[in-house]
């Protein structure tokens, strides 16, 4: 399997945070985002890559392109920062096979359907149950914007969501 | 210090943090910066030359900050205020004074924190005037009353820890004696590693750590100050990127969009001053009721509301929809973020047009778009362009020029203007495409890593003249003679390698990924048990 060094679900994908800073601190060589829509959207595609820093190789893939790249064996030993907008696709990614034992929560804007969880995190009932069944599967769930602030575990908001 | 001071370094620190008089990314880069506030707290507390240096000097610890996305690792203001009015009415010294003003900046951390929280609540009431839709009434959501808020959360505080705080620190500083400033200016000389070092983590790479060294030793050999060692290394980085994109076939791609985009003109529904009058709202007012749950939202809503009272004021009803889809989560880079601004405006007057946009057409290319120029826009102003122009200044403010902040803040203030409108044409004129365009010219890249071999060059000049540490090792050579560690083998070898070094340490201690504050604490505890057994 490939090296992921952070796993980050953040619903504006490449932007300052992972710019200035997660390409940074994690030595990461390659983007990798996993997005179903986003693989058939040209335009989008383009602007991502754009938006990456030059040394940072950038793959756009499809669910199921994914789980097939990122089980293949890497000689070149690329340090991959997976990003996708939604915690359904991590937990697809899991079931698939690829191993992940922390999540970064970066970014899930708030929009109809959602409510708040912490800060900038909000999530809709079904992506709640999503990360639960994840913390539920001892994959850390952890909320960090920038490397230099310290993570907050969401399992004890996440749990709580449950009785309300 | 008098209650008229104390309230006006209050009402100061408001101002650092309010879109006023400069606008949002403006302010973030003049009026929030410790060089330019050290001066005003001098002008408020008698002593402008001495603001300004000790303001320079708090400012140095900052070279490397990066907020980006709603990330506030510190509040750089709230240290350059509190620090240099200590630092003048309680007589401490330059560095003593930048050891005291660092917690205070993680202290300040914390208001902004509060205000991204609070700020939700307006939220709210910009949701009402959408359903009610009423665009005139946005702004008392996104100004007025977010900006009393903030008012209170920044100004009192502070006026409260400048008037009953400032002296009692400072006396108390004092009467520990003689050891302990002594450390604590230890501490204060050898802060400036940890902003150095935080600045290198995004541009020490490849040859540019070369230059890092070269500007070291031309400031350390040469005894060249800042500007002009910054300007000899602008001539070698020139050559040197020349000479490195020469074969690149890449680079003459696309440079039709770079070009100038000719003036800003009306379209048929919309006229200029509409488009103008948007770009001036979202300038200022774009993170004015900043929240964590829309974050822009709000900013961006009201920044539309000319072109929305121009085309919709006769149908109520796509007026509340358009109300609604412009207070939607928006978070990107204000001055990059002029493009957006540009673009959806002309998308709103082709849809008046009767061209075939849905809500989420307008959602998809704004939530397109942030994310990405966002990346562009932080990495330009916030890596790139604030710290070098900063760091060009510094020199001159630290030796008490006061014209450095001022210069430093017309020249910045002109460059943000120029490049908006400039974006905000550019999206408004050509469209989407040309946005895109412009982001895959790879001038932009050029553009970026001269400036990082530039600032790597710069930095290690600052290393030489503002990092200091010095060994008081001594070795008894026969009756009246001693070896001095730092004199006789040091300074007559490479004078500043011990600063040189312990940057390179705090360097590679980030990199590590230890965060700033454990560096920090770690150059805490060199200098406290340094001192005491008289090693520095």
């Amino acid at each position: 399997m490939r090296q992921i060094v952070l796993a980050r679900i953040d619903d504006r994908l490449i932007h300052g945070q992972i710019v200035t800073s997660w390409c940074k601190s994690t030595n990461a060589s390659t983007i990798l985002i996993v997005d179903d829509r986003l693989s058939e959207d040209n335009f989008t595609q383009r602007l991502l890559r754009a938006a990456a820093p030059p040394d940072i190789k950038v793959e756009i893939m499809d669910l199921h392109a994914a789980v097939t790249w990122l089980a293949e064996n890497d000689s070149t030993n690329q340090r991959i920062i997976l990003l996708s907008k939604t915690p359904q696709v991590m937990e697809e990614l899991i079931k698939n096979g690829i191993t992940l034992k922390s999540i970064n929560l970066g970014g899930m804007g708030a929009k109809a359907g959602r409510s708040k969880l912490n800060k900038n995190i909000s999530a809709s009932p079904e992506e709640v149950n999503c990360l639960r069944r994840m913390l539920e599967n001892e994959v850390g769930i952890f909320y960090q914007l920038v490397p230099v602030e310290r993570p907050v575990n969401m399992m004890n908001i996440l749990k709580g969501e449950i009785t309300k | 210090m008098t209650v008229t001071q104390a309230i006006l370094l209050g009402i100061l620190y408001y101002f650092a943090n309010s879109p006023w008089p400069f606008g949002g990314l403006g302010n973030y880069a003049i009026l929030y910066r410790p060089m330019i506030l050290g001066l005003i707290v001098g002008i408020i507390l008698g002593n402008p030359v001495l603001g300004t240096v000790i303001g320079a000097t708090i400012n140095l610890m900052y070279i490397g900050f990066i907020s980006a996305g709603g990330s506030m690792p510190a509040d750089m203001s709230l240290a350059g205020i509190l620090g240099t009015a200590l630092a003048i009415t309680g007589g401490l010294e330059m560095n003593a004074a930048l050891a005291v003003a660092v917690p205070l900046g993680l202290l300040g951390a914390l208001v902004w924190v509060g205000r991204l929280t609070l700020d939700t609540a307006f939220v709210r009431l910009a949701d009402k005037y959408s359903d009610e839709g009423k665009p005139e009434k946005v702004w008392i959501a996104n100004i007025l009353l977010p900006q009393i808020l903030l008012f209170l959360i920044t100004a009192v505080p502070c006026f409260l820890a400048a008037y009953y705080g400032a002296e009692a620190i400072a006396t108390g500083i004092q009467s520990l004696g003689g050891n302990f400033l002594r450390i604590l200016s230890l501490i204060g000389g050898m802060l400036p590693a940890v902003g150095i070092g935080m600045m290198l983590m995004a541009i020490f790479k490849g040859h540019a750590r070369v230059f890092f060294f070269l500007g070291f030793l031309t400031a350390a050999f040469l005894g060249l100050k800042t500007l002009p060692l910054a300007l000899i290394f602008l001539g070698i980085t020139i050559i040197y990127i020349s000479l490195k994109y020469r074969d690149d076939p890449e680079i003459v791609q696309n440079t039709e969009a770079a070009s100038s985009t000719g003036g800003l003109e009306g379209g048929k529904l919309l006229a200029a001053k509409d488009i103008r009058s948007a770009w001036w709202k979202w300038m200022y007012y774009f993170q004015s009721c900043y929240n964590y749950e829309r974050m822009q939202g709000v900013g961006f809503l009201h920044a539309m509301t000319p072109v929305l009272s121009k085309l919709y004021k006769d149908d109520p009803e796509e007026m509340k929809n358009a109300m609604h889809r412009h207070s939607e989560f928006f978070n990107t880079e204000n001055a990059t973020g002029s493009a957006v601004i540009g673009l959806v405006a002309a998308m709103e007057e082709q849809k008046k047009l009767g061209a075939d946009l849905d809500n989420d057409a307008f959602t998809s290319i704004k939530t397109g778009l942030m994310g990405p120029l966002a990346g562009v826009g932080d990495t330009i102003w916030q890596a790139v362009v604030i710290p070098i122009m900063i760091v060009l200044f510094l020199g001159l403010a630290k030796e008490g020029n006061v014209a450095a902040p001022i210069l430093y803040s017309i020249l910045f203030f002109i460059l943000y203007y120029v490049y908006g409108y400039w974006l905000l044409k550019l999206g408004y004129n050509k469209g989407r495409e040309a946005i895109l365009n412009l982001m895959e010219n790879k001038a932009i890249n050029k553009v970026i890593v001269g400036a990082g071999m530039l600032g790597c060059a710069v930095m290690g000049g600052l290393v030489s003249q503002y990092v200091s540490l010095k060994t008081a090792i001594q070795f008894p050579m026969g009756a009246d003679k001693v070896f001095s560690l730092q004199t006789d083998f040091f300074d007559a070898l490479i004078p500043g390698l011990l600063p040189l070094l312990l940057t390179l340490g705090c360097y590679a201690l980030l990199k590590k990924g230890i965060k700033a504050q454990y560096v920090i604490l770690i150059l805490v505890a060199v200098a406290v048990v340094g001192g005491l057994v008289g090693v520095l």
